[in-house]
């Protein structure tokens, strides 16, 4: 087993296939969701049956790798037979973890699964040591997430003043608005991630071409117009081009990708136990490519030293992201 | 007691969401206290800590004046608890705890007031009967739905006796809250040094599609929808899935015709219909929605309610 002071990559995995790919790229814990509303990334073509998710967690336990089980949209009234079973089913394949971002979810494991080890997800957006601290005393929750709305000194800090585990996000996606607390989607679609498990879902999504580029649109709303040659991501809404003071705009974000891993030795040494790469929408090559480009920057046994040569990494993780634009989000105190 | 008795409905004030002058503000509640179809207040900043750190004598002499007009008071704690200052607003507001009900908006203040009875507010996800209990057994007396929460999810809930379900019915809705200041984006400006101008806009900064719809609003750290959320029609079969708090949100426009419109409903003095159409009288630029509440997208607006 790993030391006790290492820290440790966590990748995602929407597929058997990704997770298969994460393990054989040196992914310390893979995290996966189960095919149904009950983890946030509810979309069609991933995810994990219950057969699946038995082989995935044979598999990379024999490789040495750990399993945690997203279950971190929230349980909507009349639904919690289905989050019974959901659990049920991540317990029995003998996941490692439940990641978990709903107290009533919470509240259950802890009183029916004392056993199970509970995460809790960015979801539920805990963003200080006293929240924190408050659900390590409910229910004896082992590792928090952070939101990635914090800064390093923030950071710094809760690691001081918590025993419980932290772990943070590292490269990937990134929400402008606090984690959990959104509900733009659902205003544009009716779906929204905390009641469906998706934002700016497919279904509701229409690609319009004519002479002069491309119109997105979300529901009934443009979020974005493409030039010919432009190269449109993903339209999720935050991250549209839209007018403000007259002027067209990307008022909530520019269309870029977090990459903070020049961070990773500075937070490692303020206390953070493990890194999340953000992107089980995403596919093989991806978890491919990120998880051997943050092995490089980390080396392979970081609790003795880093890497002597992050530099190649680095410059591969730049390359990989959308538009390759890239920002270090809320962790150097630019927004502030 | 008979289900939706309206002697038993309250109809209430939301805490105000823009970063009003203290001249608007003072208006605005001595407005407030006059009317006598609101029963309860919430007062608290719950966008942005750093508006409110000049606001403090200004806050209590409010708070004194509505409760003297014999209104009920709750305050209301900050969505988002990041930083020292918003730790700060939170001890603030918590520290009239032995005074007036608080009501939660984020897990931080949850976890300080449980034990007693507390109030959840309409930012904390609260969906389900297991997540409803955990907060009953926390202290939970008063519940403010969630802002997306539909018909059927609300009549499923069947809240447990003794908690006070609330809804809001008429403002615009709340949609984002983020740590970094859209308002001061906009502007040009930094957080740090955002000179507060999201005072420049009393009813917030409009998000517009680029092909013109209204989409949004900005109000600083917090995003709001563009059109303003109207439950008027659907008053009745809110009481009947056992709400018994209808919540109208701070506007600097026509509150005191807002809340008579509203008032008449919830009284039966006046149907659903009626009532609309002096709403749609009163506000003709007004984009309306009542999509939550139908389970649909939550901007559209459908006029046959009943």
């Amino acid at each position: 087993m790993k030391a006790q002071n290492s820290i440790e990559i966590i990748c995602p995995a929407g597929t058997p296939a990704a997770l298969v790919t994460a393990v054989e790229a040196g992914a310390d814990a893979v995290y996966v969701g189960l095919k149904n509303k009950t983890n946030a990334r509810n979309f069609p073509g991933l995810n994990f049956s219950a057969e699946e998710l038995i082989e995935g967690v044979r598999h990379a336990h024999a490789h040495n790798c750990r399993v945690f089980l997203a279950l971190n949209s929230f349980p909507q009234a009349g639904d919690f037979d289905m989050w019974q079973l959901s659990i049920h089913t991540a317990i029995t394949a003998g996941v490692d973890a439940l990641i978990i971002a709903d107290l009533g979810v919470l509240s259950h494991v802890h009183q029916h699964h004392p056993e199970v080890r509970k995460h809790v997800s960015v979801q539920a957006g805990l963003s200080n040591s006293r929240v924190i601290t408050y659900l390590q005393q409910k229910f004896d929750i082992k590792r928090v997430v952070l939101p990635r709305v914090l800064t390093i000194p923030d950071i710094q800090g809760i690691c001081k003043e918590t025993e419980v585990e932290v772990e943070v996000f590292i490269y990937g996606g990134l929400c402008p608005m606090a984690e959990g607390r959104c509900l733009i989607s659902s205003y544009a679609t009716g779906r929204s991630p905390n009641k469906d498990g998706v934002c700016s879902p497919p279904e509701f999504v229409r690609y319009h071409h004519h002479p002069q580029g491309m119109d997105l649109k979300v529901g009934d709303f443009l979020v974005n117009t493409f030039q010919q040659d432009e190269n449109p991501g993903y339209p999720t809404i935050c991250k549209g081009r839209f007018q403000v003071r007259g002027q067209a705009v990307y008022p909530f974000e520019d269309p870029v990708s977090l990459n903070s891993a020049e961070h990773i030795q500075t937070l490692a040494a303020a206390g953070v136990k493990a890194f999340k790469i953000e992107g089980r929408q995403r596919g093989k090559a991806y978890v491919r490519d990120a998880m051997t480009a943050i092995r490089q920057v980390v080396g392979k046994n970081p609790s003795q030293n880093f890497s002597q040569n992050p530099g190649a990494g680095a410059e591969r993780l730049k390359q990989m992201s959308e538009g390759r634009n890239t920002t270090t989000g809320a962790y150097e105190r630019k927004w502030k | 007691m008979e289900v939706g008795d309206p002697a038993k409905c309250k109809l209430s004030v939301g805490p105000l969401l823009f970063n009003w002058t203290d001249a608007q503000m003072e208006k605005f509640y001595a407005e407030v206290a006059q009317d006598a179809h609101i029963d309860r207040v919430y007062l608290g900043e719950v966008v942005c800590a750093k508006r409110f750190s000049k606001r403090r004598s200004l806050f209590e002499k409010i708070i004194q004046q509505l409760q003297l007009s014999g209104k009920e008071v709750f305050l209301s704690t900050p969505c988002l608890v990041v930083d020292p200052r918003d730790l700060e607003l939170l001890d603030y507001i918590l520290g009239f705890r032995e005074l007036l009900p608080i009501e939660a908006n984020d897990l931080t203040a949850a976890g300080e007031l449980a034990g007693n009875p507390f109030a959840v507010g309409p930012y904390i996800n609260l969906y389900g009967e297991q997540t409803l209990d955990f907060f009953i057994q926390e202290g939970a007396r008063h519940l403010m739905l969630p802002f997306e929460m539909g018909r059927e999810a609300i009549m499923r809930l069947q809240p447990a006796a003794g908690i006070e379900v609330g809804y809001h019915v008429f403002g615009l809705l709340p949609l984002a809250i983020a740590s970094r200041c859209y308002h001061a984006r906009a502007y040009g400006k930094r957080k740090d040094t955002c000179g507060i101008v999201c005072g420049n806009d009393p009813d917030g900064l409009e998000v517009t599609t680029l092909d013109g719809k209204a989409f949004l609003t900005i109000n600083g750290l917090q995003t709001l929808s563009a059109a303003t959320a109207n439950l008027i029609q659907e008053i009745q079969l809110l009481q009947k899935a056992g709400v018994s708090n209808f919540r109208i949100s701070p506007q600097l426009s026509k509150m005191s015709t807002v809340s008579a419109i509203f008032r008449s409903v919830l009284d039966r003095h006046m149907t659903g219909e009626d009532a609309a159409r002096e709403l749609q009288k009163a506000f003709p630029d007004l984009l309306f929605a009542n999509g939550y509440f139908h389970q649909v997208a939550g901007h559209a607006f459908s006029q046959a309610g009943l």
